[in-house]
């Protein structure tokens, strides 16, 4: 690798990179950018891995193509750079398979006006934005401008529509979601730890943070993890383990990215695999080491069942468990098969 | 819907019964059962009650999303829960939503992980002093433990050109040609130049990237 040698650098330019540091650590990822782009703008415009935490701070926000760009300016400062060909490579494939999951150009129908009409009147001295549907009652409780307010509603729809129809059930009061960008203000106070980006606990909440307007594939993508969890809830009574219940929610959310198939291939060469007794308890509980890998196993194991037993044998599964019948047992029923024989690492 | 007669013996009043009733006639008459007499009567009263309205159209929703779904089954309690939210529209009373609990269990809360990036990829630490060579040295090796294959992949990614060959039929045969590419394509260990046939079995290298042809479907 041959990295720039640095001489010199504004002493202000430096404060605003250690200030970037700070906010990005903190999950203020717009305050961060603002940091880095003003060092940036006093000096230093020579460092590889400025632009390339510049990226990772745009690739947090959602804005892949800036992120590339930056990416960019950093493979030309350091051609060899691993962290910047790694980022990029993922960055990529992250691109990708959020844009596999909508197409953006069936969203720029203009909303219907009794739908304006409606986010009008509901619409408070707070800003916030209203919209009650027969199955859903969403609450923005930051501005967001009324064409993407109708477009998370038509995407709320479609999740109601697809997963009901995938998991054979639909819920049977509405749905209370609230969306708020989290730009400015710690993920704390949104009582959202500072990894989630999303929370179903008896009502939706989804969290963003942007400049502007959020992402909507990985807002669709969070939607769906929510709603996953929701319908999971209902269908096993309450009943379901960490590993099931997370491994459905992220294997119906979006694809798996290439770098987690990575870094599960790598915890199985390696013999890290989490058990399932560890993979059982609420992820939230399990340390930052443990939890990704929680997450992408879970999501190996049941993309396995879906594969091998389809989605009849799984809603049997959950219906099992919704009695009270244990998982190891309810297995057995439901596949034929023992717990100890599903493995650890899904098909891989 | 069916589920009003069994209440009968409940002590619901005259009228909520009544009221019931009048869905159950309104249920039938849009599933297309027959009607009975006292069901035709009912039917021609709903209109009179202006406070049934969003339940007709609660049934509206529910017989047209669900009609052609017979095998759609519905969440443990699911009935229980629909009939008291019926009879609390109808008595007026507040509907209390029963999302956060079932059985008494406490709900556990689940979380999406953030869609981006890696919890666990740090990013360069700024302290007061600029990082010397060394430094950046380290960053770097630490981030690049992660996926050795993906750099591996992504390098021989990026040997291929955005428009690097293009396919052509003439007639049954399949050619190849390059667009100027700038890392050349092969066709077994045969550069190509003009535009050359691939048949089956054949070795198409752009760049690094290696594709082997397993079958042309001739249209």
């Amino acid at each position: 690798m041959k990295a720039v040698q640095i001489t010199h650098t504004n002493p202000l330019a430096l404060s605003h990179f250690q200030q970037a540091t700070l906010s990005y650590k903190q999950a203020c990822y717009v305050e961060s950018i603002q940091h880095y782009l003003a060092g940036l703008k006093l000096g230093a415009a020579q460092h590889h891995y400025i632009y390339a935490d510049l990226a990772k701070a745009y690739e947090m926000i959602g804005d892949w193509d800036t992120a590339l760009a930056c990416l960019d300016i950093a493979l030309r400062l350091c051609p060899e750079s691993p962290t910047a060909l790694r980022r990029k490579a993922r960055i990529l494939d992250e691109k990708a398979c959020y844009d596999t999951l909508i197409c953006l150009d069936g969203f720029k129908k203009p909303p219907p006006r009794k739908f304006l009409k409606q986010l009008q009147e509901n619409t408070t001295k707070f800003s916030k934005q209203v919209v009650n549907s027969e199955f859903f009652s969403l609450t923005c409780h930051s501005e967001i401008n009324s064409q993407t307010v109708w477009n998370i509603c038509r995407l709320i729809y479609r999740t109601y529509s697809e997963l009901g129809e995938t998991l054979g059930c639909y819920p049977v009061s509405p749905v209370s979601i609230s969306i708020e960008n989290t730009n400015g203000t710690a993920k704390s106070q949104y009582s959202l730890p500072k990894w989630a980006s999303g929370c179903y606990d008896g009502s939706i909440r989804l969290a963003y943070c942007t400049a502007g307007e959020p992402v909507l594939s990985i807002l669709y993508a969070l939607l769906r993890h929510e709603w996953v969890h929701l319908l999971v809830h209902h269908l096993a009574n309450g009943h379901c383990p960490a590993w099931l219940d997370e491994g459905l929610a992220q294997s119906l959310a979006r694809p798996m990215f290439q770098s987690e198939g990575f870094e599960l291939q790598k915890a199985v060469q390696t013999e890290r695999l989490l058990p399932f007794t560890l993979l059982s308890t609420p992820f939230s509980q399990l340390s930052p080491k443990f939890r990704k890998l929680a997450y992408i196993q879970s999501t190996a194991i049941v993309q396995f069942l879906i594969q091998q037993f389809g989605f009849s044998k799984i809603r049997t599964l959950l219906s099992q468990l919704s009695k009270g019948t244990p998982i190891e047992t309810a297995i057995e029923q439901a596949f034929k098969r023992s717990l100890a024989e599903i493995p650890l690492a899904g098909t891989f | 819907m069916r589920f009003w007669k069994k209440w009968r013996r409940a002590g619901i009043s005259a009228d909520d019964l009544k009221k019931a009733e009048m869905l159950e006639a309104y249920t039938c008459w849009l599933k297309n059962e027959k009607l009975s007499r006292k069901q035709k009567r009912l039917l021609k009263e709903v209109n009179n009650f202006p406070e049934l309205q969003p339940l007709k159209q609660l049934i509206d929703f529910s017989h047209y999303r669900f009609e052609e779904r017979e095998n759609v089954q519905p969440p443990p309690g699911a009935e229980q829960r629909a009939r008291e939210r019926v009879m609390a529209e109808i008595r007026g009373e507040a509907l209390e939503t029963d999302t956060a609990s079932v059985d008494g269990l406490e709900l556990q809360p689940g979380y999406s992980p953030q869609g981006m990036g890696s919890e666990t990829t740090e990013i360069m630490q700024v302290d007061a002093s600029l990082p010397n060579v060394d430094e950046l040295r380290k960053w770097d090796t630490e981030q690049s433990t992660a996926s050795p294959e993906m750099l591996k992949r992504y390098n021989a990614i990026r040997t291929l050109s955005r428009l690097h060959i293009r396919f052509e039929q003439k007639d049954d045969d399949v050619y190849v040609t390059d667009l100027g590419s700038s890392n050349t394509t092969y066709v077994d260990n045969t550069r190509v130049e003009t535009p050359t046939l691939i048949q089956d079995g054949s070795t198409l290298k752009c760049g690094k990237v290696s594709f082997k042809v397993v079958d042309i479907e001739r249209s």
